[in-house]
């Protein structure tokens, strides 16, 4: 059984403090780790990818701190930055041949395993072009190509789906769950819609701490009764968003639909309605609610 | 992983035009004409009767001879009485230098005399004396041909100036590129990424060094084979290389005070150029990872080669600037200038030559610089 322990691991900036006594244990399964905008995960996974030492505290991978195994953890690891550059002159095939050799797989294997992770994200077709040539979409799949090379227990996905089209992000996420298996996966995003049905937890993020984790269930039926549906008129949107949690904003013929998230009947005519993942980010991240909307209607 | 190093250096096109554009131009430097080449079959009669160690009767036929031909007894200028009294002019310089060195030699005998046994002058003198008298009948003509021209790509600031910008071009990129292509985090979170890469990236630059280096000596080997028609003198003493010889360098070995054969010479400058252009690659790489971007990498490194190449045209050799200016990267790939002359430094009060010091230093440098990039390298935190 893997288990991965974050130990309290802060880490500060000159004057930012970006994590703030982080600390959870994990095991098989796929987590996402779901904050706004500076909310730390970002520094937080570099701190997991060993790229960054954290201020304080350990991270331990079965027992075993990780700044002291090195290469050891490195090898089981696999890690998709949020940005990341390619070898624009290389190809497909050379630029996954290099990196298999990086992560320690002799020739022999190197050459399967490109076989096999080109196959994994549909990339075959497209493994001797340049990858100037590649769209965005390809190059996030070739990523994830790239962290799974050498079969890593712990994948770290940092807001992989940022910057692809609805339907590139719908085949990432179904790619994920099928690559998910007996690792660890932790995968970051601020857009909720990414994390339903395939997370296992989710770990909510605030301001550099870890505010809440749950399944997404749960989260759910944290705001099962919190969440309303109103029609109102469009002069009385401003003052009732000033007072609630406003969600999705639609204009209908009888004026405008709004969805509330509030532990109170915000109007007379509010009705109940099932919660999604968006109200439960919503009721989080107060302050960073519009961010966090117009991410999640992209 | 080092092919794939290699294949990002050579797939840059920059360097490839780069060394055209220095074969070509080593190309037309060569074909510009030179007065004596020695090429001609003449010479080689003119050997067999000036050729090797001046002697008294040699210094005084050539002496005679040429008094006659200024008198204006000899007329009639054919090439043969020209290539005569040029050889007869190098065997009277010969003679010269033979002289200096004897007067060198009293000079230094005296120098010991008047210091201490123990000091650092007495140390000093013994060794520039021990040395000259180790030159064994070193004056005198000699039939060189390419070899004049072969210690250096045409002269040795050209030949700095030539290999810096190749070793600029190809390795200012080497760690920076990993910055601009913002590859580093996906490198540095892998197994081998914070160590090995750094050796394969080492090894890669190494052998860029390797293959351009050794390509422009090969090309200015023939092209001066070309130029001069053949390789007699190999077994010549380098201080058969008199001020005398044409050569585009002007470099002349007639006064220095070390003991090699031609071939000897060509072998240790081939073998400290090489060293040299690593040490200046190591830098360049260390550069390229500090900097993180090349065309600051290339720029600063031009500086530190260049510096001292402005601070003697400035006249501010003296002092700290003087020691920056000896012991610097230009100096270092100057090497064919180095042994012409005696000169050592005070080291804890014992002499060491020169060039010497020189490598000693450089090498313990250089080690010390790839330590240092393995270390930094290892360590870096990846925030931006
Ligand atoms: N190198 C740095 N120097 C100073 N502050 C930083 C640095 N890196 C990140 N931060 C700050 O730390 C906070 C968390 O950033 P980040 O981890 O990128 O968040 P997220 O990925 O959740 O958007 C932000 O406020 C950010 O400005
Ligand atoms: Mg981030």
């Amino acid at each position: 059984m893997l288990k991965l322990i974050i130990e309290n691991i802060s880490k500060t900036f000159k004057d930012k403090q970006a994590v703030t006594g982080f600390s959870a244990e994990l095991s098989e399964g796929v987590y996402a780790l779901l904050g706004p905008n500076g909310a730390g995960k970002t520094t937080l996974m570099r701190m997991l990818a060993d790229i960054l030492k954290p201020t304080s505290g350990r991270i331990l991978l079965d027992g075993k701190d990780i700044s002291i195994m090195g290469d050891h953890y490195r090898d089981s690891l696999g890690y998709l930055p949020q940005e990341f550059g390619l070898y624009r002159n290389f190809t497909a095939v050379r630029f996954l041949s290099y990196f298999a050799r990086l992560k320690g797989l002799d020739k022999q294997e190197a050459t399967t395993r490109v076989d096999e992770v080109l196959k994994l994200v549909n990339l075959q077709q497209d493994r001797k072009r340049k990858l100037k040539t590649y769209s965005g979409g390809m190059k996030r799949r070739l990523g994830i190509a790239l962290a799974l090379l050498n079969d890593p227990k712990i994948l770290i996905v940092d807001e992989p789906t940022a910057g692809l089209d609805p339907q590139e992000r719908v085949r990432f996420r179904n790619l994920l769950s099928e690559i998910a298996g007996d690792r660890i996966v932790l995968l970051s995003t601020h857009i909720v819609s990414d994390i339903e049905y395939i997370a296992k937890e989710v770990l909510l993020m605030r301001q550099g701490t870890l505010i809440q984790r749950s399944t997404s269930e749960q989260l759910l039926d944290s705001v099962k009764d919190k969440v309303w549906k109103c029609t109102v008129e469009q002069h009385a949107l401003p003052q009732l968003q000033k007072h609630y949690k406003v969600g999705n904003i639609q204009r209908v013929e009888t004026g405008i639909e709004v969805r509330i998230v509030s532990d109170q009947q915000p109007l007379a005519d509010a009705v109940n309605v099932t919660p999604t993942l968006e109200d439960v980010y919503l009721y989080f991240f107060n302050e960073e609610v519009i961010d966090g909307v117009q991410a999640g209607m992209l | 992983m080092y092919r794939q190093e290699c294949y990002k250096i050579f797939s840059k096109k920059s360097i490839y035009l780069v060394f055209i554009t220095i074969v070509l131009l080593l190309v037309y430097v060569h074909q510009l004409p030179t007065d004596m080449t020695m090429r001609e079959s003449v010479f080689e009669e003119l050997e067999e009767t000036w050729g090797g160690p001046v002697t008294e009767e040699k210094v005084e036929r050539a002496r005679e001879s040429m008094n006659a031909a200024d008198a204006g007894e000899v007329s009639n200028h054919t090439f043969e009485l020209r290539a005569t009294d040029y050889v007869q002019f190098l065997v009277t310089g010969a003679a010269m230098q033979k002289q200096d060195q004897s007067e060198r030699l009293t000079m230094l005998e005296a120098e010991m005399h008047d210091f201490d046994e123990g000091t650092y002058e007495h140390r000093e003198a013994a060794i520039e004396h021990d040395m000259l008298q180790a030159l064994d009948d070193v004056h005198g003509f000699y039939l060189i041909r390419s070899w004049r021209e072969m210690f250096e790509l045409i002269e040795p600031t050209t030949h700095v100036l030539l290999l810096s910008i190749l070793i600029f071009l190809g390795l200012s990129p080497v760690f920076a590129d990993e910055y601009t292509n913002r590859t580093t985090d996906l490198i540095l979170a892998t197994k081998h990424g914070k160590t090995k890469l750094v050796s394969a990236k080492l090894l890669a630059s190494l052998s860029y060094i390797v293959i351009v280096f050794l390509s422009l000596q090969i090309i200015n080997s023939f092209l001066n084979l070309l130029k001069f028609g053949g390789i007699a003198g190999w077994d010549a003493p380098i201080q058969g290389i008199s001020s005398g010889l044409d050569s585009l360098s002007r470099l002349s070995y007639d006064g220095s005070p070390y003991n090699f054969d031609v071939w000897q010479f060509f072998l240790l400058t081939i073998a400290l150029q090489l060293f040299a252009s690593i040490a200046v690659g190591v830098i360049v790489l260390l550069l390229s990872f500090l900097t993180k971007n090349t065309m600051i990498t290339f720029f600063v490194s031009s500086i530190i080669i260049a510096t001292p190449a402005l601070l003697q045209q400035l006249g501010t050799t003296d002092g700290f600037l003087g020691y920056l200016t000896d012991f610097s990267f230009l100096k270092l790939m100057q090497v064919s200038t180095l042994f012409t002359q005696f000169q050592a430094y005070n080291l804890f009060d014992y002499p060491v030559l020169y060039p010497y010091l020189l490598f000693i230093l450089f090498a313990v440098v250089t080690g010390l610089l790839i330590m240092l990039t393995y270390r930094l390298f290892r360590n870096q935190q990846i925030s931006h």
